[in-house]
């Protein structure tokens, strides 16, 4: 089956064409993309003012933040956008296996970097630095400064923590995409759902790039 | 060419370059810079974010529309992001109506942050001491 008839039958029937389809479908999800910036802009916008208000209880906060961790979650992070987008490359050029493998790469990548997050929450949650949901903070530093320390880190536990719903929803998009690839299905250039799950991937990508340096961050010259 | 891609040394690179901007934003961070810290820090961000919408997105490679909706998107965050800033900025400007008794700021002798139960009248479990 050559690349053109492998297109020519994965047209849904209100297209005209491949071409058009793919166009629709990529239009679509930077639709959904955008509501997902907008929705990702909210707590941005809360944070943007609180760190305007308080930003030495934020500079103080941020540095209790493992600085180390961080920069190799955003290394894994950026690592894995690069086999999912070389994944959709070889989907691109017809070799399906070797999109499987290197979706199965970026799942690897997605995991670790989800690993080394929940290590991070379990110890803030051993230091006493996870003031959620009635649990304690362990502050020693002036009165006033508790409240937006504890917005901090609720801010931090929101923000990271609907990024890694994000992601770990991604990984579980990916891994339906292991079978089809390993069994040929993009070997005829029929790679638009492997595009799109990828454009997801990269968004996630994008969150954590401005969610690292805003977290972690904040102050560390003092 | 709608379906074209960046080439793999493209990729490449452009990985190279993200890591590149990782590296340089926690490099800055430790370098004490005030105010600019933060402007650093955003402007690689930013640099970050437009090559993978670019590259790894392939909105470079992508029709007009594709186009118009990043864009989009771009510009509703910014109206969003601008309009809470400006409304917070400027909210000591004007005088306003003192707040009704139970809604009013706790006295000046009670940390911020730790409400007394008489200020904050409709939370379903007390707040914690810490």
């Amino acid at each position: 089956m050559n690349v053109a008839e492998a297109k020519r039958m994965n047209v849904a029937h209100h297209f005209d064409d491949w071409e058009q389809q793919y166009e629709s479908c990529v239009l679509g999800m930077w639709v959904f993309i955008v509501t997902e910036v907008m929705f990702f802009g909210g707590v941005f916008a809360i944070y943007m003012v609180y760190r305007v208000n308080y930003p030495d209880a934020f500079a103080q906060a941020s540095r209790q933040l493992d600085e180390t961790l961080g920069t190799f979650n955003t290394f894994a992070l950026l690592s894995s956008s690069l086999t999912m987008a070389l994944a959709v490359r070889a989907a691109h050029l017809g070799r399906s296996r070797q999109a499987g493998l290197l979706i199965v790469l970026t799942m690897i990548l997605g995991t670790l970097f989800l690993g080394v997050k929940f290590y991070e929450y379990h110890h803030k949650y051993e230091q006493g630095l996870m003031p959620l949901l009635g649990l304690p903070l362990n502050f020693n530093g002036p009165a006033e400064e508790l409240g937006p320390t504890r917005l901090f880190y609720g801010l931090y536990f929101v923000m990271t923590g609907i990024h890694a719903v994000h992601m770990i929803l991604g990984i579980a998009i990916l891994a339906l995409f292991i079978s089809p690839a390993l069994r040929g299905r993009y070997d005829g250039g029929n790679f638009l759902s492997v595009e799109i799950v990828g454009l997801y991937w990269h968004f996630v990508d994008l969150v954590w790039i401005f969610l690292f340096p805003l977290l972690y961050l904040v102050d560390r010259s003092h | 060419m709608t379906t074209a891609q960046p080439t793999l040394r493209t990729y490449i690179v452009v990985y190279l370059l993200l890591l590149l901007g990782l590296a340089v934003t926690v490099g800055v961070a430790f370098v004490p810079l005030g105010r600019m810290n933060l402007a650093v820090a955003l402007a690689i961000a930013f640099a970050k974010a437009t090559l993978v919408v670019l590259f790894f997105m392939h909105v470079l490679y992508s029709p007009r529309l594709t186009w118009i909706a990043v864009f989009a998107g771009l510009v509703w965050l910014a109206i969003l992001l601008s309009l809470v800033g400006v409304d917070y900025a400027t909210r000591g400007w004007i005088p306003v109506a003192p707040a009704p008794t139970d809604m009013r700021e706790p006295p000046a002798d009670t940390p911020s942050g730790v409400r007394s139960q008489k200020t904050l009248t409709f939370h379903l479990a007390p707040i914690p001491d810490s």
